[in-house]
């Protein structure tokens, strides 16, 4: 009786976690259980199964090569080929699906994965460079980003993080080194408060920032924003969801309409520069505004230069943020910035052009299960990573 | 009364268990309420009409199309590319081809022996990396540009010349290089009959060697005006093709 009740329970618990947490998720990994060897084809066990069943096309013809991943996987992310034991291994393997995972695995953990990481997020964010003169460091943004990819940190640290926030890195002990930003600002966020970031993209009304910010991490050029029901203006299509009256219209009209309706982007970029206004041109915040209106003869730029009178900062409409503190939170929390890093991490496997400027986007029924992986993982990039390079879309050319 | 506590000792195990399962309750599926359709036809997105970022002679600002120095792809040239390469749940589950950044082909020919500091004239291959920056698509931060993703002719020629001048030294250097040692022990790049190794083939072009990869290396030695320069087109050639794309 008391080994049935045990039994009993432990059953219980077995049905119950079942019962309570099938979600239905792939995992995002590479099962044999497919339908003739079809890895495409849903099938009981098979974690693509998700994935709308694509028949007949080129990519029938791929075959899987766990060689040829070795040898992709180890340039990307350590920068140097395969060992000749490493590829032997593999080849020789009776499992070479096993054998090519230990040596990702090898290659995650890796300093050479960390100081890949620090370079691919120094080509994302477009900056690096240390400290000099005046001008503060630019590799601290990146270190960050590699920071919390490696020791697989929710992403979401990239724009929350309040102190430690701009570490460098020993090449020597290939380490990071702990270092707060001190940009003055009230509060600190990530890489929202970067000295580097607002130094190296310091530009007029601070707009260059927020494109900064819409490209790197929505992975979109403005407009962000559609409304459900675009209006026309003077003739032309306003797409915005915003007021079409709630931007400026002096020294600068955001309103007009005469050439392009540059209230499509800037509605929503109006709402968003002037939190990144106070940073001077050294990247140091300041109790006042100091980027410049480019008027013929430019002047320092007022709040009224970019919003009508009572209007409030935003990230979207409809979501008010008080300072950077709570854009980092509002950015952290959209699904967009997610879909965004995610995306450029396949584009990073799968050896494809920049998003943004080669338009390399990727569909979402391409994209989610990778999403799934990240949201289960807790936002972690590294574990994402690992998802894609096991991908059975990975290891087949 | 024991049996009824080992009962409510399970019951509560099963529930912690549960609950411990139950953390892992997170989305199994996007919410794909939160973006439209995808959109094939870039052409018709607003931030890709053309002027959209052009301002008229005094009424708007001339924005730049990129961050950066660098120029944004042409929107109908890369609808041209996406009618050529297929649908999007097609095309984009297939690798595409990324240049070998500049870090990894000096990693590649430190790990094959070639010494980066070396100089000489003609230049070595260490010269030609480090002077070849801007041919190879290097990084320009200053100007907000990251390296490039994608070869460019003089960048694709500007590899094979190093590649050519790191030859000799590879050849010299494989069997002492650990990238290719297995025991301590590692290939000469060719045998005394000048014919190509299989396991040096393999290290060189990091992956298995096949019969067709060793014929076309012996080929080139072969065909050559004399044995020695066939050696050096030989591993140059294998190198640059192996390696075009990461």
């Amino acid at each position: 009786m008391r080994r049935f009740s045990i039994l009993f329970g432990l059953a219980a618990s077995g049905a119950l976690a079942v019962l309570g947490c099938d979600t239905g998720a792939g995992s995002g990994g590479e099962s044999g259980a497919t339908v003739d060897g079809h890895p495409d084809i849903p099938a009981e066990g098979n974690p693509e199964a998700t994935r709308p069943a694509v028949t007949h096309t080129v990519l029938d013809q791929r075959v899987k090569d766990y060689n040829e991943a070795l040898r992709t996987a180890s340039l990307k992310l350590v920068r140097q080929l395969p060992t000749l034991q490493q590829i032997k291994k593999v080849k020789t393997s009776a499992d070479p699906r096993r054998a090519y995972e230990e040596e990702l695995d090898k290659m995650l953990d890796d300093p050479r994965f960390t100081e890949r990481m620090i370079k691919w997020w120094k080509d994302t964010m477009r900056m690096a460079g240390g400290a000099n003169g005046d001008a503060p460091s630019r590799n601290t943004a990146p270190n960050l980003a590699a920071r919390i990819t490696v020791e697989g940190r929710p992403f979401s640290d990239l724009f929350t993080q309040s102190s430690g926030a701009c570490p460098e890195y020993d090449g020597d002990t290939k380490t990071f080194v702990d270092g707060d930003c001190d940009s003055g600002a009230p509060v600190e966020a990530g890489v929202l408060t970067n000295p580097g970031v607002q130094y190296q993209f310091y530009g007029n009304m601070a707009f260059r920032r927020v494109r900064w910010i819409q490209e790197t991490f929505v992975c979109t050029k403005f407009p962000a924003e559609y409304s459900a029901t675009p209006q026309t203006k003077n003739g032309a299509d306003y797409v915005s969801p915003w007021p079409f009256e709630s931007i400026a219209t002096a020294p600068i009209d955001f309103q007009d309409t005469k050439s392009v309706v540059c209230a499509n982007c800037h509605t929503t970029i109006n709402h968003i520069a002037p939190m990144f206004g106070y940073f001077d041109k050294n990247g140091k915040y300041q109790s006042t505004i100091s980027v410049m209106t480019p008027t013929a003869t430019p002047v320092a730029t007022d709040l009224s230069h970019w919003l009508q009178p009572g209007e409030t900062m935003h990230w979207r409409f409809g979501e008010e943020v008080k300072d950077l503190g709570e854009l980092g939170q509002a950015m952290a929390n959209d699904p967009d910035v997610s879909e965004c890093v995610v995306t450029r991490l396949y584009n990073f496997a799968m050896s494809k052009e920049d998003v943004v400027n080669d338009l390399s986007t990727v569909p979402y029924e391409v994209l989610d299960e990778y999403m799934i992986t990240y949201y289960q993982d807790g936002m972690n990039l590294k574990s994402t990573l690992r998802a894609i390079f096991t991908n059975a879309d990975f290891v087949r050319f | 009364m024991k049996t009824t506590q080992i009962t409510l000792f399970a019951l509560a195990l099963a529930s912690a268990l549960a609950a411990a399962a139950c953390e892992d309750s997170r989305p199994s599926k996007l919410d794909p309420t939160h973006h439209g359709a995808y959109q094939e036809d870039p052409t018709k997105a607003v931030e890709e009409k053309p002027g959209a970022y052009a301002g008229g002679q005094k009424n708007t600002f001339d924005h730049m199309s990129s961050l950066g120095t660098d120029a944004a792809m042409d929107p109908f040239e890369v609808l041209k590319q996406r009618e050529e390469e297929g649908p999007a749940e097609i095309r984009t589950r297939l690798h595409s081809c990324q240049k070998i950044q500049v870090t990894t082909l000096r990693s590649i020919l430190v790990g094959f022996g070639v010494n980066m500091d070396a100089t000489g004239d003609p230049p070595t291959a260490g010269q030609l990396v480090k002077e070849g920056g801007g041919a190879l698509g290097a990084a320009n931060y200053d100007a907000r540009v990251g390296e490039s993703l994608v070869w460019t002719a003089a960048g694709a020629a500007k590899m094979f010349d190093i590649l050519v001048q790191a030859a000799p030294e590879i050849i010299a250097n494989l069997p002492s290089s650990a990238q290719c040692q297995i025991d301590g022990t590692g290939p000469q790049v060719f045998d005394e009959n000048n014919r190509c190794v299989e396991d040096a083939v393999t290290c060189l072009i990091g992956r298995p060697a096949t019969a067709d990869h060793i014929a076309i290396c012996n080929s080139a030695v072969a065909q050559a005006s004399d044995v020695e320069t066939g050696k050096k087109i030989a591993v140059a050639t294998l190198l640059s093709a192996a390696h075009s794309c990461e």
